[in-house]
């Protein structure tokens, strides 16, 4: 009994396996890139015709997935392009205006500056308060430089940046 | 309940010097010696905190020219980073993301921070009413100091295990469909993880064994401040746009 | 195909921030349906969906900058759409008593929507019986998370690299949530007892 259901569990395994490689499949066909079509393992084959509770596992999924892809897509709605396309026009009429001046400060560059003021005051606080040397000013910028000079490794995917806001 | 009322109650009388008396007891020793010096504070000058607390700028320079202990700060600062990981996974993920997409805005924000707090704590240790929320303020300095600490060593700990783990775990479309895979790939990742932040934890921890280098004050200790400002930032980030 | 949607985008973002409005126009003619289908899908309010839509191409436009080509136009613009939605959710449940988490995760109306579809009168058990209305039903019952990660693959066939990408998670969080998406559908489509067609 219990080499059964685990038998069970095993093919159920292989038979997810099997439905996520044809969605890929699927994709890969889409995107004309030569696929062969996945083949279900011979093991699961021979315990699907002695199982009726995995071939009905088999059934319901397939069913799930074909089902899934036949799925409804709402109608294209012309009012919403328009609607769209009226909300972007200040924003298009702008950008021909900007175009001519010189380009903005991006967020980057705003927060740069505001390191170097910060880091400034930071600096400037230092021996004034608790009669640090010059020294110990040089020693903080590497500091600060050497931490810089990691961004490139920490850096992440840059349109990441200005998506709004997800979840915390 | 009622046994703990009665104990609440009861435990004051019993501590206060009247029970013995009233009791016809004589007084254990460590009794004899709690009031002592409670006597003694009693009739002594007010508390005052030692000289270079209420200096927070020089308190701050003197922490940091001094020898910090790696075979301390190594387990202390695992602990923190796991600990941090584990308590709020939520806001150490929002804060690795702004450490990542904006690091100087992050130390920007958590110096902005640094100075504030510094000049807030510098001012209250001026009034002696005041002394108490100095050390309030500089006690959330350094908690926030170890929280980005936490922060920043999470934050390289991830870059430097993002390639890794794909490459090590070698995860494709098709590989972990099934239920044994997925859990095992998911134990490696986690494990790849712990891993990168305890490597990360041991470099920094080597840090502070960098000594004066000529007349340049120790340069370990305020690498490891930088990668604690950053993490702070990217924390007070997060926490300021999510409010 | 898809190498050659991908160019094409490239080359409608790059006029589209030189200012051409038809450029963007076409993007926005392109991509609306999945927008508004996958927003529809996933919150199940058809009203909300329009307005998130729009905000998203809204948005899109704005940041579009930032947009370097490294994933295709497709997943970026879900990804902001994802967000929106996240953002519509998180304004409606400051204003309501649940948490943003909760609705998220759970399934706040499961309860009541097996309590009506026990009750529905044998018209409408007709109409159940119709798989895909059947489908729709209960991907309306799965937490917000499933039924989003369930209609990237399976609706829309994006791979698990693009669904981590537009859902904000790493490719595992994204296979489990789909695993539990199709097991929560199976448990819930076999509990009203009527047979599955034979697709074989």
């Amino acid at each position: 009994m219990n080499n059964q259901s685990e038998k069970c569990l095993l093919v159920q395994n292989m038979l997810d396996s099997f439905s996520e490689k044809l969605v890929d499949s699927r994709i890969k066909l889409r995107q004309k890139e030569g696929s062969q079509p996945p083949r279900l393992e011979d093991e699961a084959q021979e315990h699907l015709a002695l199982c009726e509770d995995c071939l009905n596992y088999k059934i319901a999924n397939a069913a799930l997935m074909e089902t899934a892809s036949a799925l409804p897509m709402l109608p294209y709605d012309e009012s919403l392009t328009l609607s769209i396309m009226k909300d972007l026009a200040q924003d298009f009429q702008l950008q021909s205006t900007v175009e001519n001046l010189p380009a903005p400060a991006t967020r980057q560059d705003k927060s740069i500056v505001l390191l170097l003021l910060s880091f400034a005051v930071f600096a400037l606080l230092l021996p004034l308060e608790a009669g640090d040397s010059p020294w110990s000013i040089l020693s903080w910028s590497l500091a600060l430089s050497l931490v810089i000079l990691l961004k490139p490794l920490l850096k992440k995917h840059a349109e990441n940046e200005n998506l709004p806001y997800a979840r915390v | 309940m009622a046994v703990m009322v009665a104990a609440f109650l009861a435990l004051p009388l019993w501590l206060s010097p009247c029970a013995d008396g009233v009791a016809g007891l004589t007084q254990p020793a460590w009794k004899s010696a709690l009031y002592s010096t409670r006597e003694s504070l009693q009739n002594s000058q007010p508390i005052l905190q030692s000289k270079e607390i209420r200096f927070p700028f020089i308190y701050f320079r003197q922490a940091l020219n001094r020898q910090w202990q790696p075979r301390y700060f190594f387990p202390f600062l695992v602990f923190a980073a796991l600990t941090f990981s584990f308590v709020a996974p939520g806001s150490l993920k929002a804060a690795i993301n702004n450490c990542r997409s904006n690091l100087p805005g992050c130390l920007a924000f958590s110096i902005i921070f640094t100075v504030l707090t510094m000049i807030l704590a510098k001012a209250a240790f001026a009034a002696p009413a005041l002394e108490p929320l100095g050390v309030v303020v500089m006690g959330l300095v350094e908690l926030a100091y170890i929280l980005g600490l936490a922060v920043g060593t999470h934050s390289l700990a991830e870059s430097l295990t993002e390639k890794c783990s794909a490459r090590l775990v070698g995860k494709s479309a098709s590989e972990a469909d099934d239920k044994g895979r997925r859990q095992e790939i998911l134990g490696k990742d986690r494990l790849i993880k712990v891993a990168g932040v305890i490597m990360v934890a041991a470099l920094l921890s080597t840090l502070t064994l960098i000594p004066d280098l000529g007349r340049l004050p120790r340069l370990g200790n305020r690498l490891l401040v930088v990668v604690a400002m950053l993490g702070l930032g990217g924390l007070l980030k997060a926490k300021y746009r999510q409010n | 195909m898809s190498e050659i949607n991908t160019e094409r985008d490239k080359e409608l973002v790059q006029k589209s921030l030189k200012g051409d409005a038809k450029a963007f126009e076409a993007l926005v003619r392109h991509y609306q349906v999945l927008v508004l289908t996958v927003v529809h899908r996933t919150l199940q309010d058809q009203e909300a969906a329009r307005d998130i839509t729009q905000e998203t191409f809204v948005k899109a436009f704005r940041a579009l900058k930032t947009f370097d080509g490294k994933r295709s136009f497709k997943t970026w613009l879900l990804a902001i759409a994802s967000n929106t939605c996240i953002d519509y959710l998180r304004a409606r449940s400051s204003k309501g008593a649940l948490s943003l988490e909760k609705i998220l995760e759970e399934e706040p109306y499961l309860e009541q929507s097996f309590a009506t579809a026990r009750k529905t009168s044998p018209e409408e058990e007709a109409e159940m019986n119709l798989f895909i209305t059947k489908l729709s039903w209960a991907l309306s019952l799965i937490p917000l998370r499933y039924r989003q990660a369930f209609i990237l693959r399976y609706q829309f066939d994006l791979t698990y690299e693009e669904i981590s990408q537009v859902m904000n998670e790493n490719e595992n969080t994204v296979r489990t949530l789909l695993h539990r998406a199709k097991e929560r559908l199976r448990k819930l489509i076999l509990e009203t007892k009527t047979p599955f067609p034979n697709l074989e």
